[in-house]
């Protein structure tokens, strides 16, 4: 179990900015995030597109402005879970909370600040019939280990840059290799798209184009991968594994049966500590909402200043001194 | 002024009116009249989450451009009428158009 001062849910831009302003106040943080990456949608969407509403830059690239935010809290050695995503929390008897994520992973904290954007990224799903009943018999939404389809019938279905390197990778591993996609060209890297023509051509996988996937057929495990051509005839793909990747989508998920006050999708705030309905329960960035409310990093940057003045009453009420200093007068003191 | 029809993910439908104004996009009338528009990324035809669909008036908007395109792709509900709202400028030839809130998922 891991035990820490602060949990925070998503390690996004504001996520980030919060390790360091309760840092400032000598205050621990661990996060964790669904994406396999920091940076939330910053580096899942955008990496490489430019924002101009940071203070101080006239302009930075998202992925820019990351990097940055992982060197200004380096001082405060932050601890990190990637890659799952937070399915409880739950108050303890003492005052802090157990939470758990969907791979089991446990921390104990004396707070909690949700910086979780929109939600956790989900894998977009395919409308199909019979998907859901085949998920972990066949169907899954990202590769974890490649070698799994080793001598295997494979099926990915997608057009996008990671559709057409799994392609391209697992044509070397699978028994078979099947690329579904819906048009007759490739929008992701050209250079990608050639090398998947290539590949066809000397009969390493098996691209249909202009094609659609219809329906999964099988007893236990999937067995088929029903599509229709560019005829809309359908033909029936013998197949121990279908991978659809479609991007991500973010979802409220799991926080939205937390128990905490929400309308609509977003937790509501008190403006002058952040806290939620729930003590001990913070919330920042673009998962909350006030009156007046901008969702804008700067604006949960903010926030996060304001959160981290309120929780340490709360995660150190030992400290004799709140009143806040200038990081210039005070210097960056680490852990 | 323009007007444009649309159905919500609910299947209510609305009649929206507005002025032509080339620097927003449908998108932002969307949202502003509290459709069922995420719009995470907030325009930058990034995230899918405004997708919808041109079942009347779209063969007389300009093409997308290649970062909507190739969202559009991506998107598994994915149709011949799919835009991305972001990226459509409330332009006359927005007028009279017929068009449903589809989202980024099924």
């Amino acid at each position: 179990m891991i035990q820490t001062d602060i949990c925070i849910v998503g390690a996004g831009p504001v996520g980030l900015f919060a390790v360091f302003e309760t840092g400032l106040l000598e205050m621990r943080c661990h996060l964790i995030d669904a994406l396999p990456q920091v940076g939330g949608q910053l580096s899942e969407l955008y990496p490489q597109k430019p924002i101009y509403d940071i203070p101080g830059h006239p302009s930075v690239l998202a992925g820019d402005l990351i990097r940055n935010l992982e060197a200004q809290i380096a001082p405060f050695k932050p601890t990190f879970t990637l890659g799952e995503r937070v399915e409880q929390l739950l108050p303890q008897a003492d005052g802090r909370f157990r939470l758990e994520t969907n791979r089991g992973t446990v921390v104990e904290a004396k707070a909690v600040v949700i910086a979780g954007g929109l939600g956790s990224f989900e894998p977009r799903k395919p409308a199909l019939e019979g998907l859901e009943a085949f998920e972990q018999k066949g169907v899954e939404y990202m590769v974890r280990d490649p070698e799994v389809y080793r001598g295997k019938r494979v099926v990915i279905a997608g057009g996008g840059d990671s559709a057409l390197d799994w392609a391209m990778y697992l044509s070397e591993l699978a028994a078979e290799l099947h690329l579904i996609h819906r048009r007759d060209e490739f929008r992701g890297a050209p250079d990608s798209g050639k090398k998947v023509f290539d590949l066809a051509e000397a009969g390493k996988l098996h691209l249909h184009l202009s094609a659609q996937l219809v329906r999964l057929e099988g007893g236990d495990e999937l067995e088929r991968v029903v599509i229709t051509d560019r005829n809309k005839e359908e033909v029936a793909i013998e197949a121990d594994a279908l991978i659809p990747l479609f991007g991500l989508s973010p979802k409220l998920g799991p926080i939205a049966d937390w128990g905490l006050d929400l309308d609509k999708r977003q937790i509501k705030v008190d403006v002058e500590t952040f806290e939620t309905s729930l003590p001990g329960v913070y919330a920042i960035g673009d998962i909350n909402t006030y009156p007046g409310k901008l969702k804008l990093i700067l604006c949960g940057f903010h926030e996060a200043a304001m959160m981290a003045h309120s929780v340490v009453k709360r995660v150190r009420p030992d400290r004799k001194s709140t009143t806040m200093k200038y990081t210039t007068v005070t210097g960056i003191s680490g852990f | 002024m323009i007007t444009i029809h649309v159905k919500d993910t609910d299947g209510s439908r609305h009649t929206l009116e507005t002025e032509v104004n080339p620097t927003a996009n449908l998108m932002e009338l969307l949202t502003e009249h509290r459709m069922d528009v995420a719009a995470i990324c907030g325009g930058m035809a990034s995230c899918g989450t405004c997708h919808v669909g041109f079942m009347k008036g779209g063969e007389t908007l300009d093409n997308p451009e290649d970062d909507e395109a190739f969202m559009l792709e991506t998107l598994p509900n994915y149709r011949p009428e799919s835009r991305l709202s972001c990226q459509i400028p409330l332009t006359e030839a927005l007028d009279g158009a017929e068009i449903e809130v589809w989202g980024d998922t099924v």
